[in-house]
């Protein structure tokens, strides 16, 4: 219980060398952001735990950006950072190995995801029909009338309870019911219900492939894993393929200038060029 | 109690309030406290189960410090047990846990009453004689069980347990239940209160889409002879009817209600999967059935009279564009209807548990109220006995997965985990497990397989080269990724089996860890 408030990675590392003796793991306690690119150089493969599409991104065109191509477009090996990436929502999650310039990039999959549930501000405004609506009201409108300039902290317990009793209040105006403190926190922190069951499975996946790439002691998962315990069980392994013209891995387009052309030949070359049409 | 609320806030978005209690309501036997055991013990303990009994006889080796979280070295030469309960014991203080240095298989020959007192018995790394026996046991003192096994890179799980029923299935995707093809009187009345027409823009593009499709729907019957569309034609000249009615661009309920028209077209009445139980034998009620049955046999009653082939309504609707005030009074007919049906359905589950011999009241009106709401969605497990199973698979599909791309490798697996028992049953040891001589070990494995299959009457049926000399080569190691893998599947099937929430996996899980394509072997 002590281990409250201090920062996930030291107490971790910590937890695990006691625990298992001979190894070595130094924590870094900040944002994956803020690291310099060859901090990242370093490594043989990269394993990712994160919890948002933007930081996923973000590693995806780090890794991605080491790659580098021969003149027959063919990734160099040893410029490729391969990672496995593992996330899970309550009963479902997914693994996946992602080497650069072999299997689809992250960038290359994104429409994979569905997207994000807004909901549209007339409905807030004016014919709220559900509790969500009540609170994203107190929460994305009520709010910036009343304390404008300061902005909402989802991590402040002041600033909740204020949405919460502001969307109470709404919610009695239209007769709506459902309206509770924790459906409040759930819908303003998009708060991902989450099990550890589901989280063991995805995360051993995760293990597993990595300690497969880097032995080389058997095949790998090619190249997307999908779990579903809601219903029974379904695992499913989708072998996605690369986009060849995507921005993040993909070799781009050589295009061969003479060292005297201008910056307005260059770009009227572009726009000529075949695949610009 | 705030505490538990914040400790468990995520899981209990999961299976709320009631299924926690459950959680903290069982108590857990562990069979052999390896990685596989450790791991799926250590997402119960997390989850906050009531109380843990790790039975192990073995003492922790050197070896057991490469593939098990929950052992240390200063617990070398200790028993494994008591040291992986300790260690397990610390990841949550709420949950009692003990140890019994015994082994299983020592407890399982002598003391088979020693079970009945546990809710639930995770079984790792049993070999198939002791399974066989164990699940007897289990059978007779009504105790569900759970085998989970690692093996090199490959493993299973199976739940074994006569009956489960699951009210609270919560399926992912499971269409509501608006009635829009079959509306009830109150539902009808106040459709009719309400103009399509109106000149009002506003009013017209907030108007929900249930009322615009039943009333629609009624314009249909008039001139079809009371019959809604039924054939392709005549779907899309009813969504065209639709659209003619939109006035501008922008009409979101209008956009709804054509996507929504579906739900007009659907057959009424119940499926085939509820018709299946309400047909089931146990249907027929004595004194001596469970509540779950008593309730289908009054589900029974309310479809046959006041449901008119339909269970009771569920009475929740989803949201849909509509003025505020629609919206909450079509909620209310709603609700009302629901409230309706559940009054009709408790007074005939208060009549039968008379006329069996219970007390009237002995079955909550909660209980009755939950029922009626997933009445639609109820469903009822049944696992074979493992005896059964093992010397009578269901042929036909033995045969389909032996000769199925996407099986056969899971099925060569299932297979293997069983002819590696028989080879250890013989020679003492798992296929491999001896350094060198590989070759002889790979043709002995082969001929214990191949027997196998014959005796379950796959003659001419054989595994290719590859999975055998990979079966040899995992040598009956227990990887510590592969058991974490297990053992998470096989924690969340306990999670759901206790909880009584969300439908638990059929048949064996094969769990492949070359390829990652696992499969469930329903035989």
């Amino acid at each position: 219980l002590d281990d409250v408030g201090k920062p996930k990675a030291e107490v971790a590392a910590k937890r695990v060398m006691e625990r298992v003796s001979g190894v070595n793991i130094t924590p870094h306690f900040s944002r994956i952001e803020d690291k310099p690119l060859d901090f990242y150089s370093d490594f043989s493969i990269i394993v990712l735990g994160l919890d948002s599409i933007e930081a996923r991104s973000y590693i995806n065109a780090v890794a991605c950006g080491f790659l580098e191509y021969d003149d027959d477009d063919n990734p160099r090996e040893e410029t490729v950072k391969p990672m496995v990436d593992g996330g899970t929502e309550g009963f479902k999650g997914h693994a996946r190995i992602i080497v650069p310039g072999t299997t689809p990039c992250f960038e290359c999959t994104i429409w994979l995801f569905p997207p994000q549930v807004k909901f549209p501000l007339c409905t807030l405004a004016e014919t709220p029909r559900t509790a969500a609506h009540c609170i994203e009201y107190a929460h994305l409108i009520k709010w910036s009338e009343v304390h404008s300039g300061k902005s909402f902290d989802p991590d402040s317990p002041e600033d909740m309870q204020w949405v919460y009793s502001e969307a109470v209040k709404r919610a009695e105006l239209f007769g709506i019911p459902g309206v509770t403190y924790s459906l409040t926190q759930g819908v303003v922190k998009n708060i991902i219900p989450a099990i550890a069951s589901t989280n063991a499975i995805i995360s051993a996946a995760c293990a597993l492939e990595t300690l497969k790439i880097v032995s080389g002691c058997s095949k790998t998962l090619l190249n997307y894993l999908t779990y579903n315990g809601v219903e029974g069980l379904h695992t499913k392994v989708t072998e996605f393929v690369r986009d060849k013209e995507c921005l993040v891995c993909g070799p781009g387009i050589l295009i061969q200038v003479d060292k005297s052309v201008t910056l307005k030949k260059f770009i009227d070359q572009l726009e000529d060029h075949a695949s610009c049409s | 109690m705030a505490e538990s609320k914040t400790k468990y806030d995520r899981q209990l978005r999961i299976w709320g309030e009631q299924g926690q209690a459950s959680l903290e309501k069982a108590s857990i036997c562990l069979l052999n406290c390896g990685p596989t055991g450790s791991e799926t013990l250590k997402n119960l303990v997390l989850g906050g189960v009531g109380s843990i009994t790790v039975v192990d006889g073995s003492k922790v080796e050197i070896g057991d410090l490469g593939n098990n979280f929950m052992v240390d070295e200063s617990s070398v030469g200790q028993s494994k047990a008591k040291t992986v309960c300790a260690f397990l014991q610390e990841l949550n203080d709420a949950v009692k846990a003990k140890f019994i240095e015994e082994y299983p298989e020592k407890l399982i020959q002598s003391s088979p009453s020693f079970f009945s007192q546990f809710t639930l018995v995770v079984a790792t790394q049993l070999v198939e004689s002791s399974m066989v026996k164990l699940d007897k046991i289990c059978r007779d003192a009504n105790v569900i069980l759970i085998f989970a096994r690692s093996y090199g890179l490959t493993g299973c799980v199976r739940i074994s347990v006569k009956e489960h029923a699951v009210i609270e299935s919560k399926p992912d995707h499971f269409l509501d239940d608006l009635r829009l093809n079959d509306p009830w009187p109150e539902l009808k009345r106040f459709a009719e209160t309400i103009d399509l027409d109106t000149a009002d823009p506003v009013v017209h593009k907030h108007t929900p889409y249930v009322i615009i499709l039943i009333k629609m729907a009624e314009e249909w019957a008039k001139t079809h002879d009371g019959n809604l569309p039924s054939t392709r034609e005549e779907k899309k000249i009813f969504k065209d009817l639709i659209k003619a009615k939109t006035i501008a661009s922008d009409e979101d309920n209008y956009k709804e209600a054509i996507e929504a028209s579906f739900k007009v077209f659907s057959p009424k009445g119940i499926s085939p999967a509820l018709q299946q139980i309400i047909n089931d034998s146990c249907s027929d009620v004595n004194s001596s059935s469970s509540d779950f049955w008593v309730l289908v046999a009054a589900l029974k009653e309310f479809i046959a009279n006041e449901g008119g082939g339909e269970a009771p309504l569920e009475g929740a609707i989803p949201d849909m564009t509509s003025s505020t005030e629609l919206y909450v009074n079509l909620q209310q007919i709603y609700q009302a209807k629901a409230e309706a049906d559940f009054l009709v359905m408790e007074k005939h589950v208060r009549k039968i548990l008379k006329k069996i011999g219970r007390d009237p009241g002995s079955i909550s009106k909660a209980t009755i109220k939950s029922f009626c709401k997933n009445a639609r969605k109820v469903k009822i497990c049944r696992y074979r006995l493992i005896e059964d199973e093992y010397s009578s698979p269901v042929h036909l599909e033995l045969q389909k997965y032996l000769t199925d791309e996407d099986y056969c490798v899971a099925v060569g697996f299932y297979i293997l985990l069983r002819a590696v028992d028989r080879f250890a049953a013989n020679c003492n040891r798992f296929p491999g497990q001896l350094d060198g001589e590989m070759d002889e070990e790979i043709s002995r494995l082969k001929t214990t397989a191949i027997t196998l299959l014959n005796d379950l009457g796959c003659n001419g049926s054989t595994l290719t080269e590859d999975l055998i000399n990979e079966m040899c080569r995992y040598g009956a190691a227990e990887l510590h990724a592969v058991a974490a893998f297990i053992g998470g599947i096989a924690s969340q099937e306990v999670i759901k089996l206790i909880t009584r929430q969300f439908i638990p996996m059929s048949g064996t899980f094969i769990f492949n860890g070359i390829d990652h394509k696992s499969q469930l072997l329903l035989l």
